[in-house]
């Protein structure tokens, strides 16, 4: 198919189709980061800009390092010690970045939609980086990408990529943009959801809402799953506040080794970082054989090259 | 020579060549090889996708030829196309650029199925170039069908076609395109 979008947005108004294009093309791109150079000519002369309100360090440095490979030019901007201080805008920040000749933004923010307010006013790509609890479609991606490759789905019909894999996401659903992201994407491609956690979490209107299921039963999401994506208990959302404690928390509804005797002996763990070790994870099982965390981290590389090359690429 | 048309496309093709052809070059291409002395330094190398599965089968042919195992490579020059820009970023090629060790002081043969403009083996020999230094890169096409824009010329070629430049010439692989031969699409370049 041909790729025509130039932002990337959110996952909800892709296609499967389309997931399976940006999909396929990191597939291909992913030995670039096994070179000895490891460098390709494909974005030279573009210019990215991270263009981060909130904290990361997977997210932007993996866009940089993603824009850097693909020989685009990169600049990072924090708000933090810029103009955003002295009451600027969104939408002026971006116009002055842009004036200077700037090719795309990864933008990532607390208010749910910035980024599409920000494609809406510019001209250049925007790529959603994370925003609020909305979506973090390029974490979605890159679980899906990690899901497809692990259980060899990769020639399977989009619509049918992940038929017949119970996937679940555990944990903090509520404050989750990567929960959303993935629920639309795993849908899209056939996979079955179960959102779960207790229930101040993973309120049942969030299933509605995402036509997937929720559950608050541990043990029959363990037993129903080829996939655990646990998700870190966001406490600078105030997560804190909707569970008694933290060990509570850890004994009823956090993955451990004893825990995981009840689960499919090939089911995989997969968590989007940073890991609160101990409370949704043991340390244990996200070192473990089952585990594929870093794996993810490395296919991020070879999603986020893709979705810059596509989107940058049809911004012509 | 028969005249064909193709449903799906709905443009009149005649068809140059069949699968006995085809095969003899890849036989040709591997004794030519084999008969420049430098198959312990050898690497065979094909554009994906077409020129890659050439490549396999000039390697095979080798192997069975000469018992020896020459290194093999497919590449994927997506990122190294000149023309992101007139058409878009769509992918063309589904599986990654693969190569069997070092390309350091090899002797790297380029298989390619028709040349053209010379911007692909343009493409091809940077994407080779970020592996390492090989001692010299030959190229081996099965057509040159002219209309160069970029001074690149084959060391070996099968056959020379003089087409128009509307007209399109593919070389048809079976595990690519379910049937094997040369073929002239009327108009195929759109």
């Amino acid at each position: 198919m041909a790729w025509t979008r130039k932002h990337l947005l959110d996952l909800e108004e892709l296609s499967a189709a389309e997931i399976v294009e940006i999909l396929d093309t990191a597939a291909s791109f992913k030995e670039v980061s096994g070179r000895s150079v490891k460098k390709v000519p494909a974005l030279r002369g573009r210019v990215v800009v991270n263009l981060f309100f909130e904290s990361s360090t997977r997210t932007s440095n993996s866009f940089a390092l993603s824009a850097q490979r693909l020989s685009a030019d990169t600049l990072s901007f924090t708000s933090s010690g810029s103009s955003v201080s002295k009451g600027e805008t969104l939408i002026d920040t971006a116009k002055n970045i842009e004036a200077m000749g700037v090719d795309a933004f990864v933008i990532r923010h607390s208010a749910p939609g910035a980024p599409h307010l920000l494609a809406r006013h510019t001209g250049c790509s925007v790529i959603n980086a994370g925003d609020g609890c909305h979506e973090h479609p390029t974490q979605g991606l890159l679980d899906i990408f990690t899901i497809r490759e692990h259980f060899k789905r990769e020639k399977s019909e989009p619509e049918k990529a992940l038929k017949g894999l119970t996937v679940s996401i555990l944990g903090d659903i509520r404050h989750s943009r990567v929960a959303r992201s993935n629920a639309h994407g795993l849908r899209k491609l056939g996979a079955r959801v179960i959102l779960a956690g207790p229930p101040t979490l993973v309120p049942a209107a969030i299933g509605q809402a995402l036509g997937v299921e929720v559950s608050h039963d541990i043990d029959y999401v363990l037993k129903e799953s080829d996939v655990f994506n646990c998700l870190r208990i966001q406490f600078e959302r105030k997560a804190g506040r909707f569970f008694p404690g933290v060990r509570e928390y850890a004994a009823i509804y956090g993955l451990n080794e004893e825990r995981m005797k009840k689960a499919k002996p090939e089911a995989i763990i997969m968590h989007p970082g940073p890991i609160n070790r101990g409370i949704e994870i043991t340390p244990e099982l996200a070192d473990g054989t089952r585990s594929v965390i870093l794996h993810q981290v490395e296919n991020g590389m070879a999603v986020r090259m893709a979705v810059l090359y596509l989107c940058v690429g049809a911004n012509n | 020579m028969a005249k064909t048309k193709t449903a799906a496309r709905g443009k009149p093709e005649k068809q140059l060549h069949d699968a006995a052809w085809i095969a003899k070059q890849v036989d040709a291409f591997s004794k030519d090889i084999l008969a420049q002395g430098l198959v312990d330094r050898a690497m065979v190398v094909g554009i994906r996708r077409r020129g890659a599965e050439l490549a396999r089968r000039v390697c095979k042919q080798i192997g069975a030829a000469s018992k020896l195992k020459v290194p093999y490579g497919a590449l994927n020059i997506t990122l190294y196309r000149d023309d992101m820009s007139l058409r878009g970023p769509t992918l063309r090629e589904k599986s990654g650029t693969e190569i069997e060790g070092p390309v350091d002081n090899r002797v790297i043969y380029l298989i390619d199925d028709v040349l053209f403009t010379g911007r692909t083996i343009r493409a091809a020999m940077d994407l080779l170039m970020d592996f390492g230094r090989p001692g010299a890169v030959r190229l081996y096409e099965i057509v040159d069908r002219g209309g160069r824009e970029l001074p690149i010329q084959p060391d070996r070629v099968a056959e020379r076609l003089s087409v128009p430049l509307a007209d399109r010439v593919e070389v048809r692989l079976k595990e690519v395109d379910g049937q094997e031969g040369v073929f002239v699409v009327v108009g195929g370049m759109r």
